[in-house]
Parts: C-alpha cells; structure tokens; sequence
C-alpha cells in the first residue's frame, strides 16, 4: 500500500508541467543524440549538466534520466538505416537491423525495436519500484567496509566485461582512482598533485574528463578518415510489426528484458554489456542460428530490449546504494550531488519526491518516447543525413560550451582538449575509457571508506574479511581477476569476445 | 607491427607514470596503516599501475599481431589542426569574449574539411555562434564570457 501511494504521489510529480516538459526534453534530446552518430548519452548529459543547475533537482534527474533512455531508442534507428550504430549500445542491432532494411523491412526492424525497448522499458521500471526499497533499507546496515567491497566488485566487474584486455582495462581503472585523488585530499585537506594550480584544488571536472574521452577522442578519430557517409536510400512502410513478427519477438523481448535489467543492476553492466549478451544468447536458443547476421528480427528484438531494460537496472544501486554502475549513471549522481542530494539508502526518506518523482516520469517517458519515435522516424532520417562537415563543429561547440559552463573557466577547456588527446590516442591502442571514468568516480568513495575502515579496524586489512558481505565482494573480485589466469576460462572469454567482434 | 612498437613505448610510459605517481605520494606523506595520509591511495594506485604496466610489458611479447590498417588515417593534419584550434580557442576565449572567439573557431572548423565557399562558412560559423549564445547566455543564464568588446 506504501508503494502504491508513493508512486501515485511520483505520477502527481510525473504529471506537473514543469516536469512534463522537461521529460519531454530529455527523451526528445536522448533520441536526438541517439540518432546522431559520435555524440553519446554520456555527452549529452555534460553538456546539459550545467543548464540542471538552474532548475529543481527532480525536474534535473527527470531530463537527464529521459537523454539516457531516449538514446536507447535512438541508437537503433542509426543502426537499422545506415547501419552506424548511434551508440555503443545499438552496435549489435546493426547485424540484423540493417539486413532487414536492405530487405525492405526497415519499417519492421523499427516498430520492433521501439516496441521492444517499451515494453523492456516499462517492465525495468516496475523491477526498479519493487527492488529498489528492500535494497535500500539492508544497505543502512552497510558500514565503510561493506561499501569498499561493493565498489571494488565493481571495478572489477567493468574491468572483466570489457571486450578488448583486462590488464588494459584495470590499468585504466586505477589511473581513473589516481585522477580522482587530484585535488583537495577528501579527509585531511591537503591539496595533491596540483601543482600550485589554483584551478586544480577542487580536482580534474568529471565533465571535462568525460567530454574529452569520449567526445573529443571520437570526433578527432573521424576526423582523420574520409568525412562522407553513405546513406542507405529506402522506403519505410509498415512501422507495426505483424503477426508473424511478434511471434518471432516475445520471447527475445522477454529474455532481453531479464538479461538486461539484472545485467543492468551489476555495476560496470549496462546497457552495451547486456545488448551483447542477449544478442549471444538469442542466437544460442534460435533454431535458425544460421540466419543471425542475415536480416533475422530476433536479432533486433532482443538486444534492443536488453539496452532499455538495463536503464531500470543500473538506477537500483544508484537510487539504494549511491553507487553508479556506469559512466551516465556517474554523472547523474554528480548532477543530483551539485543540487545537494545523495543518492544512498537516506534518498528514499529523505527526498522520495526524486525516486518516485523520476521511476513514474520514467512510465510517463516510455510513452512519450514510442510516440516520438514512430511518427517522427522520417525527421530522425533528415537528421541523419546532416553532413559530418558539419555536424563535426557542433560537436565540438557543445563540448565546449559543456565544460565551460560547469566552473565558468576556460581552464576545463583545456582540461578537455587535453584528456581529447590521450583518449585519441589510448583508443588507437585499443584502451576502453568506462574502467576509467567509473574509477573515477568511485575514487573518493573508494579512498574514504578504505581509510575510515582500516581507522576502524586499527589498521587491520582483516575487517574486509571479517565483515560478510564485504568478504563476499572481495571473495568474487579475486575469482573474477584470477580467471583470465586460467587458459580454458580464458579461451572462453577470448571467443565469446571474437565472436562480438565478428 | 606499428602498432606493437607504440604499445611497447605505451606500456614503458605506463611504468614511468606509476612510478612518478610512488614517488610523489610518498612526497605528500603516507601516514600509517591506522590513520592513513593523503599519500596513501595514490601511493596505492602507482604500485597497482607499476605491477598491471609490468605484466603489460612481460606479456607484450606473447601477444599476437593482429591484421590491422594504418596507424594514422590519411587525414591526421586535421586532427593537428583541430587540437590547436581547440587549445588557442580555450586561450582567446575570455579575452575576446564567446561571440567573436566561438565565431572565429567555427569558421576554422567549418573550413577544415576543404569547404570551398566562404559565404556558406561564415554564414553557417555566424548563425552557430549567435544561436549557442542566444540559447545559453539569455535563455538559459549560462554567463558566457563578454571579452573586451563586451559581447
């Protein structure tokens, strides 16, 4: 009953037209960006970061919350016409997506994708409503070990799933805690490795960080190849899949709709992760594993359901915890700490207006999002065909407008012009940058409870083991770091990975 | 094998980044194991990346090679260019203010790839940077920089 009448006062929240419109923003943004290759949800919300200042934290999260899964549905517009995904997420939906288009049934490929992603959608904010509170109230419990263990399972889950090395995946993790120790020291004060920088007391922006490796990295990659793209001329008719479509789809909908939303609860998941593995395991339980790759709707069904339902996922350890399982959800929370909110167990009691207010305009942008997708396929197509010579300089006009505006200095452009080039080039070397940022933002986190710990404990590293759920953590960290050491798990993991690539 | 040789220069910059990150966190002090100092987690992290950046060097060897394009595509003074653009850009901004500084970088961005005509350069250069500060500085409040022509 306490559910319920929270989640009516959320709807009351949801249904105000301030948060209407902001809603309607962020799913309308997220779509765009989603559509427009080299710019990604992460992007966006740097960008749009400084203009949630000016407004209410619940109206904030509702437009950040709306860009993140709005670019979902976008990305797999992208994906199915002109086969370049919009996002990372949507990569695999050009396999089957695109072959479909070629075949004349792009209209198809796209109903079933926005369906797919509305019903995922829809049940991962259902999971979201219903785990969220029961999480919530055993991590009161959770003391500075307890949160050491989770955050360090984390990292070393996002090292472990990323698809290229893992030992270039932990190097990028612990340089990312490194980078976040820059600045004002989180217990004592002290300033480290600022250089008498005034600028740097307050540390490196995480936005400026994230712009420049993923934004900046991307446009100066492209920038190197020949600019034109080809655009993939057909007729869309037919946006409601038929009959014989949904009986393909349900039961890729509903095993990409589980994948994605517990792949999505599992810090360093997310939504590329678990489009990747419904797409495998789709393929696994066809009977036809033949016509994968060949214009096959299981293929676009699946993995677009999987990329939305990790959305409700990844918002549970946010909203319970205050630990963000990926790189958006990282800036969300320093979007919600700028306005003076914690997520963590305390947000539910203290600001239920957020939770509530966010998982029903999450219902409400769902809706939205299958209305602005159908209808306005044609303009996102237009878009589309913007020219890279001229999309490349609004890029990076926004980046730069982006990290300008956090701090209002130029010293962040150069922050962000700066990580722009390391990105560029660890990327030609194959180097995956959420370990990095994730690192990042976990740092402090991180270093507090591993020092308020080890006072606790007088200095005995033994409080990691005594304490069972940080044991547990710790227990799984090592099993996972330690598989790539032994050769049968580790050609396991090298074929599951060659066979994403391929 | 391009691509071998930058790894291999990659992984021993690695080492000398985590070795410069020991070195200068045992500088900031390191306190002790029950009351760690603010040296303790970066001079935690340097020995971490010295250790993942040695394996990185032991393992480089038994790395296949993989069949792979150019290093650098045949457009990389873009890339140079634009990096310049973007750091003079950050340099100019205060001083000749967002209008005038967003105006001239765009103009430079739009030409980059080979534009030809400049009429469309500086129209599209003048309608992105008046709309960004239109949208930014009066409609959202975001207070871009005014330089010393006060605009």
């Amino acid at each position: 009953m306490e559910v319920l009448t929270y989640l009516l006062e959320g709807f009351r929240i949801a249904f105000i037209p301030v948060n209407l419109f902001y809603a309607f923003v962020g799913v309308f943004v997220g779509t765009l960006i989603g559509v427009l290759p080299g710019i990604g949800p992460a992007g966006a919300i740097s960008i749009l970061i400084p203009i949630s200042f000016r407004i209410p934290p619940v109206s904030a999260i509702i437009m950040l919350a709306g860009i993140y899964y709005g670019a979902q549905y976008g990305g797999s517009t992208t994906s199915i016409l002109v086969n370049i995904p919009g996002e990372a997420s949507s990569v695999i939906t050009c396999l089957d997506g695109y072959q479909m288009a070629r075949q004349g049934r792009a209209g198809s490929a796209l109903g079933m994708a926005a369906f797919g992603s509305f019903i995922a959608g829809t049940f991962s904010v259902i999971g979201l409503m219903i785990l969220a509170f029961p999480l919530a109230k055993v991590a009161l419990r959770f003391g500075p070990p307890e949160y050491f263990g989770l955050m360090v399972l984390g990292l070393t889950i996002v090292t472990y799933l990323v698809r290229g090395s893992v030992l270039k995946a932990l190097q990028m993790a612990v340089l990312g805690i490194f980078l976040s120790s820059v600045g004002m020291d989180v217990m004592v004060g002290t300033p480290r490795f600022t250089f008498g920088m005034i600028d740097l007391a307050d540390g490196i922006g995480l936005v400026p960080l994230v712009m420049g490796v993923f934004g900046i990295s991307e446009v100066l990659i492209n920038l190197e190849q020949p600019l034109s793209r080809q655009i993939f001329e057909t007729k869309i008719r037919g946006l409601l899949p038929n009959l014989k479509d949904w009986k393909d789809s349900k039961w890729p909908i509903v095993r990409g709709t589980l994948i994605g939303f517990f792949l999505g609860i599992l810090p360093g998941g997310g939504a590329v992760i678990s489009s990747f593995v419904s797409y495998a395991v789709e393929k696994r339980v066809s009977k036809h594993p033949e016509k994968f790759g060949k214009g096959t709707i299981e293929g676009v069904a699946g993995p677009e359901s999987a990329n939305n339902a990790a959305i409700g996922g990844a918002f549970i350890p946010f909203f319970s915890l205050g630990i963000p399982p990926n790189v958006v959800m990282a800036l969300l929370l320093g979007a919600l700490m700028i306005h003076g909110v914690q997520p963590g167990p305390l947000i539910l009691k203290q600001h239920p207006d957020i939770f509530w207010g966010t998982v029903a305009s999450m219902y409400v942008g769902n809706g939205m999002l299958l209305l602005l997708n159908l209808p306005l396929i044609g303009l996102w197509v237009k878009i589309l065909k913007i020219p890279y010579p001229t999309l490349f300089p609004l890029i990076l006009l926004f980046c730069l407008i982006g990290s300008y505006s956090i701090n209002f200095t130029a010293f962040d452009i150069l922050v962000m012009v700066f990580f722009g080039i390391i990105g560029y080039i660890l990327r030609k070397l194959e180097y995956e940058f959420a370990p990095l940022v994730l690192g990042y933002v976990l740092g402090p986190m991180l270093e507090r409870s591993l020092r308020q710990s080890l006072t606790l404990s007088d200095g005995s590293f033994l409080i990691f083991i005594s304490r069972t759920i940080s044991a547990v953590c710790i227990l799984m960290s090592i099993i996972l770091l330690l598989t790539p050491l032994i050769p049968y798990l580790r050609k396991r993991r090298e074929v599951l990975t060659r066979e994403v690539e391929e | 094998m391009i691509r071998k040789k930058y790894q291999r220069v990659c992984n021993l910059l690695w080492l000398l980044t985590s070795l410069t990150i020991c070195v200068a966190s045992i500088q900031l002090k390191l306190g002790t194991l029950t009351d760690p100092g603010p040296g303790f987690i970066p001079f935690g992290t340097g020995l971490l990346l010295l250790f993942f950046s040695l394996a990185a060097l032991l393992r480089e060897g038994r790395e296949e090679v993989k069949e792979e394009g150019p290093w650098i595509g045949p457009y990389w003074k873009r890339v140079i260019t634009t990096i310049i653009s973007l750091s003079v850009y950050a340099l100019i901004l205060t001083r000749l203010g967002y209008l005038l500084s967003t105006f001239l970088l765009m103009i430079f961005l739009f030409w980059t790839p080979g534009y030809k005509k400049w009429t469309v350069i500086i129209i599209k250069a003048v309608l992105s940077a008046g709309i960004t500060y239109f949208v930014f500085n009066k409609w959202l409040d975001c207070q871009l920089p005014q330089g010393i022509f006060g605009f």
